[in-house]
């Protein structure tokens, strides 16, 4: 339910532009919000701090922290907004912003719309409306809204989601309702075992969301991208080209080994984990010991292998090899080394590939092209199968773990015997979470189902 | 007052009982309070409102338990909170015994007269004129005329204007709602056949017989056990009326083009069943008995509106139907309504003051609908007359409030019903405890008696106790206790064993069950309640949570001359939506259909500056 005196927060600058990124929270409930994931080594509250001071700090989630900040704390009314703000300044890759936007919405802010800031200046009388104007301008043009077009894409697959979710308990609640509201009506009764069980799915399909945007992979990590191949093909070049192109995002990833080379880029403003793995080489018995076990754990995690040869000398036994052992996974063959003349003879490999690209780690030609063709991947949803690129913000996934808890107490319900208006208040609970998430009027939908699906009318 | 339905009745009795002089307009005072469609008075979400029209001092409660010949509890099977009264009423003794209760009422003037217009002085309304051309002034007018509005009737190729079936339409009043400047749209609905019973074959049919247990509405009367003499009779049509009427739509004005208006989803005429669910071989059938004066059989399910050719062979395709003689065809009635998004949720019209509009012509259908509209606008009239502020029920409060809330922010698109699942609050909102509810407003208002108030007062302390006293004694196990369990297969107790309450949570037990394990004794309605208040807890709680969430956005109100206009930065969409409703209150605006967070959220800043 909509609070009327809500906090707005949103990422104010671009994504991946400069060194420093702002999260900006506006609102009654800023302050409060912002100290909940605030840890000041110098014992700071920024309830008690005097307005347009500045403090040092770490943004921690539970006990982790995700970034080394800088926090502005300004008080109504002297603020842009008229109402209080914050700003947290931290480091503008896509990774440390989205995570702390999203701590705040965790913590009972609301994702600002496009202009929001502005809108709320303006109602408030800071500004005039023809300031108003041109500040939108200048926000749709650059930030929230360049933001949210990258992304619009993967939130289209999880609106695909929840409206199968959606259907589904608008079926179920159907089904309860229509003989709750027209109990003489000719219906088919429906059957408590189909219900428990498309209750029990339901929630298994939940909680794999859950799971997914948990994993929070695109959010928090990105896909995991590996780079596998023999030695000297040119793997750390193309390492390193990318993260060049790309500007690495500083902060390590949490918990990572580090027996293999790891940073996070963002391509498109989409993050992704790129992995290089050390060459193999098959005579030394140790460093190969250690590297089929570096190259198993790589693939393991692996959503997208970029498996590289050397175009300019023939396929070797290695390459045949290590391209054997990539059955089952995503691979794109990239061919390095364009500037060199290609080899003449020998030059075909076995294997199944999403795409093949001729590139040059060294001089920076076919990169462009890879990148469209990682992005393209991404999207049409052939690399994410197993792991399912799920970009949740935290009020989704609080909505989703409404809906999930209500349907298992729906489900602990029907194997205690409780009646059906307990039941359907709990399936109603959890189909209102979903309807949320997408929102549509409640009622109205479920009537039309009813009205849809029954012969209603005695 | 102009019109003596269901609505006019009641907003008749409850402004004259509030100690307006009230007259009360109809066409023909022997049509007063009548049941047009089918004689039936509750059922879900219907009842509630019924009871909560008894619990504020109304009328339609006590007239039914006076008059029904047939009642059964429906929901049996889905738990308590949902359980609901549905009466077969004998449909010329209720309309008697309302007339008399009205006749008898101090204060009320029951006048046969066509009412032409209303006289206006701007914006405010200050009287009528008949077409007689007498005028009547007053300090308010509150119109309920039902289907009269420009209304149609229609069947076969057939369309001529009425109000109902041998009543003419109200065409004057249509064009003076209209000159008023009042939108309006058109819909329609239907009724059965009806046949001759002495004609029916009743030996294949299932009898669905009165209720054995005691039932009744009112909390005023004790619940009856009534006689077995008026079972309503089931029976099925079959391939032969599916192709019946698969091969002669066009002779239905359903499916002519005669008709236009759209009419109830959960109404259907029997030829819309065929065609929109072409899979199902079959389609139910309920005779229902029209009570002590009447030989007659309403055809419930049966709604048509082919021509009356048609109609004979549809009835006689119909096992026991054979032989029927219809005595009163079905048709069709297109009727126009005003669009209730222009009233106020007292029910007065928002550009027009001392004018209130209740019942059918708001674009509801059913008596208790109705009935429930006219109550409050009754009780609004008087109020506003005597100066005092109307009552608004909120969606929390009662079905009535769910049911003027989503009139007046939502609008209609069909002829709407009251259901259980517009209700978001109906674990809370139930039948039964309508009393417990309403009671304190209802004695505020005026209407119910200060002796009542006080009884209603005592049961609900009753309650409480009760709740307290299993909440306090606790059982250890013990033979009698784990025979009990067992014998329920429920699990046995712990070492440290359970208060009583925390038993009766249980869904195998029943607090009948318990009572023997303490002094209690309770009445059967506080017993309900207790076993209720104890099984359902949890989720009352979650409601009662909900509900003050909710209360606190009722509470931000929108002034009446809010300028709705100057919402800058407001999405265009959004400001149009915003303008048509004109919320008065943060609350209703959030439950305007399409309305984004961001522009709520601008207008709680607006609301607060």
């Amino acid at each position: 339910m909509l609070v009327p005196d809500d906090t707005i927060a949103a990422i104010s600058t671009p994504i991946g532009e400069g060194g420093i990124g702002i999260v900006r929270a506006s609102g009654p409930h800023a302050i409060a919000i912002a100290e909940k994931i605030f840890f000041s080594p110098a014992g700071i509250r920024l309830a008690a701090v005097a307005s347009h001071t500045l403090h040092y700090g770490f943004i921690v989630d539970g006990n982790q922290r995700i970034d080394e900040v800088l926090v502005a704390v300004m008080r109504a009314p002297r603020t842009y907004t008229r109402e209080d703000i914050v700003e947290i300044n931290c480091h503008s890759g896509i990774v440390p912003l989205r995570w702390i936007l999203n701590l705040l919405l965790q913590y009972g802010a609301r994702l600002a719309e496009p202009g929001e800031f502005t809108k709320r200046a303006f109602l408030n009388g800071r500004i005039n409306l023809n300031q108003v104007k041109a500040v939108l301008d200048v926000v749709k043009a650059k930030t929230e809204l360049g933001l949210e077009t990258a992304i619009s894409h993967l939130t289209g697959r999880f609106s695909a989601l929840i409206a199968s979710v959606k259907d589904e308990l608008s079926r179920l609640l159907a089904q309860i309702e229509v003989e709750i509201d027209f109990p003489d009506a000719d219906i088919e009764p429906g059957s408590q075992q189909e219900l428990l069980d498309s209750l029990i799915s339901l929630h298994n399909r939940i909680e794999e969301m859950i799971a997914r945007g948990k994993e929070g992979k695109i959010l928090r990590q990105g896909l995991a991208i590996v780079i596998l191949g023999k030695t000297n093909v040119g793997k750390s070049t193309l390492f390193n080209a990318l993260l060049q192109e790309e500007r690495a995002i500083v902060t390590p990833i949490p918990g990572t080994t580090r027996d293999t080379l790891e940073e996070t880029i963002a391509i498109d403003g989409i993050p992704f984990r790129l992995i290089d793995t050390a060459g193999l080489r098959c005579s030394d018995d140790v460093v190969e010991q250690a590297g089929i076990e570096r190259t198993k754990r790589a693939k393991e995690i692996a959503d997208l292998i970029l498996f590289v040869i050397d175009r300019s000398l023939p396929i070797t036994a290695d390459d045949q090899h290590l391209a054997a052992d990539l059955t089952g996974k995503r691979v794109i063959l990239l061919q390095n080394k364009s500037d060199l003349p290609a080899a003449t003879n020998n030059i075909e490999l076995d294997g199944k590939w999403e795409k093949v690209y001729a590139i040059s780690a060294q001089n920076g030609t076919g990169l462009t092209a890879l990148k469209k063709g990682i992005i393209d991947l991404c999207f049409s949803g052939a690399i994410p199968e197993r792991s399912g690129i799920l970009l949740l913000n935290t009020w989704e996934e609080d909505l989703l773990r409404h809906a999930a808890r209500a349907i298992s107490r729906a489900i602990e319900g029907l194997q205690t015997g409780y009646s059906i208006d307990m039941i359907s208040e709990e399936i109603r609970t959890a189909y209102l979470a979903s309807t949320q998430l997408q929102g549509i009027d409640a009622t109205e939908e479920l009537l039309d189902r009813i009205f849809a699906d029954f012969c209603i009318g005695k | 007052m102009i019109g003596a339905g269901h609505a006019g009745c009641e907003a008749a009795l409850a402004a004259a009982r509030l100690g307006i002089k009230t007259a009360l307009l109809t066409m023909d005072l022997s049509q007063t309070g009548k049941l047009a469609c089918n004689p039936s008075i509750g059922g879900p979400g219907k009842s509630q409102l019924v009871t909560e029209i008894d619990a504020l001092g109304g009328e339609m409660a006590r007239i039914t338990d006076q008059t029904m010949i047939n009642v059964r509890r429906l929901n049996t099977s889905k738990g308590r909170a949902m359980q609901v009264c549905r009466a077969q009423v004998d449909r010329y003794r209720y309309p008697a015994t309302l007339k008399k209760v009205l006749e008898e009422q101090d204060n009320l003037y029951l006048i046969a007269a066509e009412v032409d217009a209303l006289i206006n002085k701007g914006s405010r309304v200050v009287g009528i004129r008949t077409t007689s051309g007498w005028e009547l002034h007053s300090q308010a007018v509150i119109v309920t005329v039902g289907t009269f509005l420009n209304g149609a009737i229609c069947y076969g190729k057939t369309s001529f204007p009425a109000g109902r079936a041998g009543e003419p339409p109200a065409l004057g009043l249509t064009s003076s709602l209209r000159l008023l400047g009042l939108k309006m749209a058109r819909f329609k609905t239907g009724t059965p056949p009806r046949v001759d019973g002495r004609s029916i074959d009743f030996a294949p049919l299932n009898r669905q017989e009165t209720s054995a247990v005691p039932l009744g509405f009112s909390f005023t009367t004790p619940p009856r056990v009534l006689s077995k003499k008026f079972p309503v009779y089931l029976t099925e049509t079959n391939e032969k009326t599916h192709s019946l009427i698969r091969d002669n739509l066009q002779e239905s004005a359903n499916y002519n083009g005669l008709i236009t208006g759209k009419g109830p989803r959960y109404c259907p005429s029997i030829e819309a069943k065929i065609v929109k669910f072409p899979h199902r071989t079959s389609h139910k059938v309920f005779l229902e008995p029209e009570g002590a004066y009447s030989e007659e059989y309403y055809l419930q399910g049966l709604y048509t509106a082919f021509s009356h050719a048609i109609q004979v062979r549809i009835v006689n395709s119909i096992v026991g139907l054979e032989r029927a003689r219809i005595t009163q065809f079905g048709y069709n009635i297109e009727y126009e309504f005003v669009d209730p998004t222009q009233l106020l949720p007292s029910l007065e019209v928002k550009e027009i003051s001392h004018l209130f509009l209740a019942g059918q012509i708001n674009g509801t259908t059913g008596y208790e609908e109705a009935a429930a509209q006219g109550l409050i606008a009754g009780i609004n009239a008087a109020r506003l007359i005597s100066g005092k502020q109307p009552v608004v029920l909120s969606r929390a409060q009662a079905f009535i409030g769910v049911l003027l809330d989503d009139l007046v922010t939502k609008g209609v698109d069909e002829p709407y019903r009251i259901l259980p699942s517009r209700a978001e609050y109906r674990i809370t909102l139930r039948e039964k405890n309508a009393d417990l509810r309403l009671a304190e407003i209802g004695y505020q208002i005026g209407l119910l008696p200060e002796s009542r108030y006080e009884q209603i007062q005592r049961k609900e302390a009753e309650i409480k106790n009760a709740v307290r006293t299993l909440q306090r004694i606790h059982i250890s196990p013990g033979d009698k206790i784990d025979d009990l369990l067992s014998a329920r297969r429920t699990t046995p107790l712990r070492q440290n064993g359970s208060s009583l309450y925390h038993l009766l949570q249980r869904p195998q037990l029943t607090l009948a069950d318990l009572l023997p394990l303490c002094s209690l004794s309770l009445s059967p309605e506080v017993a309900e309640e207790v076993e209720i208040a104890v099984k359902y807890d949890g989720y009352l709680q979650q409601q009662t949570r909900e509900i003050a969430r909710l209360r606190r956005l009722e509470k931000m109100v929108i002034p009446v001359d809010f300028a709705w206009q100057d919402l800058a930065s407001i999405s265009h969409e959004g400001k149009e939506r915003l303008t048509k409703v004109k919320p008065r209150s943060f609350g209703q605006a959030t439950r305007i259909p399409g309305l984004s967070k961001a522009d709520l959220s601008l207008l709680a800043i607006y609301l607060k500056r």
